[in-house]
């Protein structure tokens, strides 16, 4: 533990140095800890006093910070996920207001940024269980389809977000993101008779695209705040790409984001309707109930890999862990609900 | 021939160690999350080892009718595993081939893959299969 706590003194000393920089005042961080969660990602709740200048006053802030060695193919890096969440924001979505980036790795070993630290409960078990979030669950599925839309209104190129990757033109969103996961099961060369099958099946199934939009990518319970108010935001923004809006709407109702309340379709909490309905008016945009259907059998797919991917990056000494090496095991969980699905007339 | 404990035995042990000992004297909520998964996937390491050997002759003999071969049965668990592997291989090529798309060999597929699936799960998570709502 005493490693650990080096960690902390050597964080608040930098910090303190970058923020009376960055804030343009004497900047002195009063506490921070580390958050649990993030396989890949690091974060800190940090509260911060900034003692004049245009920023002054008490700041509570989350630090979202690089884990060392892994680079993920697929995720923005810290200085596009803080560009997302300022487009995000402009856009009056329910997000943390991004506050500093750093792309530095001089300043605290890895690139960070800063933002606001929003209130509310994050665990999936707990939004799905908690009695204290009763009201709060109710007015969930409309609350996300209407953050929803307005994500998915974000408009690239007036915020500098042409960076973001999306389809080839032309092609189908929904057989590029299929094609991905084929071929990372296919590299792995264990044999997957499940995934197999519904790789076939969803090749000659896809669903044409009308438009693409500003996807967020890990759109479900677990990657919101809730607190008994309601939705307090929307996190995790390193997936975000460009690609078909009912890949966010199918997401949320992946089996393994119900945290067990299986029989609730939408994360555990409701029926999907209501939460389609939301966004359906909010977007003025229809909804393929087909597409729907299709994006979620396909979700169930990446994530059955994404959890053999995981399970690899211990196996194969990238990042020793016992969560990771777990989800290995959890991949059959996603293989049943799509045989499930596979197997109706 | 090990003495006892079984290696069952020892993995229940340790794991008993972490829910009873460790847990209770953790306050890092990231630490005790760890340990708990820690605690989890040595119980399904306990559930593998108690379901023995036959599940997985069980899914060759499986295999072996549903791809229509008549190989000898495996004579040690090394090639049991092996033989199962290579089985699976050969099904996996058989549905990217198209062979699985529809008619009977598609019910068969189901069905064997099924059969599968309840087992991994059997170890994996139990219970998951009649979990609704």
């Amino acid at each position: 533990m005493l490693g650990a706590m080096a960690d902390v003194e050597s964080l608040r000393r930098r910090l303190e140095s970058f923020l009376t920089d960055a804030a343009g005042g004497p900047a002195r961080v009063l506490e921070a800890h580390p958050l649990a969660g993030g396989a890949s990602r690091e974060a800190w709740s940090v509260d911060v006093e900034i003692a004049s200048g245009p920023q002054a006053g008490r700041h509570a802030l989350v630090l979202r910070r690089d884990l060392g060695g892994t680079i993920h193919r697929d995720s923005l890096s810290r200085e596009q996920e803080f560009a997302v969440l300022r487009a995000a924001h402009a856009g009056g979505v329910r997000a943390p207001r991004p506050l500093w980036c750093c792309a530095d790795p001089a300043v605290l070993g890895r690139p960070f940024f800063l933002m606001e630290r929003l209130p509310g409960e994050a665990v999936g078990r707990r939004i799905v269980k908690d009695p204290a979030l009763v009201a709060a669950r109710a007015e969930l599925p409309g609350a996300m389809g209407r953050e929803l839309a307005k994500i998915h209104a974000i408009a690239p190129a007036t915020h500098g977000l042409d960076f973001l990757p999306g389809p080839a033109a032309a092609s189908n969103p929904a057989l590029g993101v299929l094609a991905q996961s084929a071929a990372a099961l296919r590299e792995r060369g264990e044999p997957h008779p499940a995934l197999e099958l519904a790789i076939r099946w969803l090749e000659s199934h896809a669903p044409q695209c009308a438009e693409t939009v500003v996807v967020h990518g890990d759109f479900r319970i677990g990657n919101v705040l809730v607190s008994p108010r309601g939705l307090e935001g929307i996190l995790d923004w390193e997936f975000v790409h460009r690609g078909d809006p009912h890949e966010d709407l199918a997401w949320p109702l992946v089996r393994a984001w119900r945290f067990g309340n299986d029989g609730l379709r939408f994360g555990g909490v409701a029926e999907a309707e209501p939460f389609l309905e939301a966004y359906a008016a909010a977007s003025g945009r229809a909804v393929d109930r087909q597409a729907v259907d299709y994006w979620e059998l396909l979700g169930n797919l990446r994530w059955a890999v994404g959890c053999l991917s995981q399970a690899d990056r211990h196996l194969n000494g990238e990042e020793p862990s016992v969560e990771l090496a777990s989800l290995g095991r959890k991949a059959a969980e996603m293989e049943w609900e799509l045989l499930e699905r596979l197997s109706r007339p | 021939m090990h003495d006892r404990p079984t290696a069952l035995e020892l993995i229940a042990a340790a794991r008993g160690h972490l829910e009873r000992e460790v847990l209770p004297a953790l306050a890092d909520p990231r630490l005790r999350f760890r340990t708990l998964v820690a605690a989890h996937v040595l119980a399904v390491a306990e559930r593998e080892l108690a379901r023995g050997e036959e599940p997985l002759r069980a899914e060759w003999a499986r295999l072996q009718a549903l791809l229509g071969r008549a190989d000898g049965p495996p004579a040690t668990a090394a090639e049991l595993g092996a033989a199962v592997r290579a089985c699976e291989e050969e099904l996996c090529r058989r549905i990217r081939a198209g062979e699985a798309d529809g008619g009977s060999f598609r019910a068969a597929v189901l069905h064997h893959v099924r059969e599968s699936l309840l087992e991994k799960l059997r170890v994996a998570s139990p219970g998951f299969t009649d979990a609704r709502g």
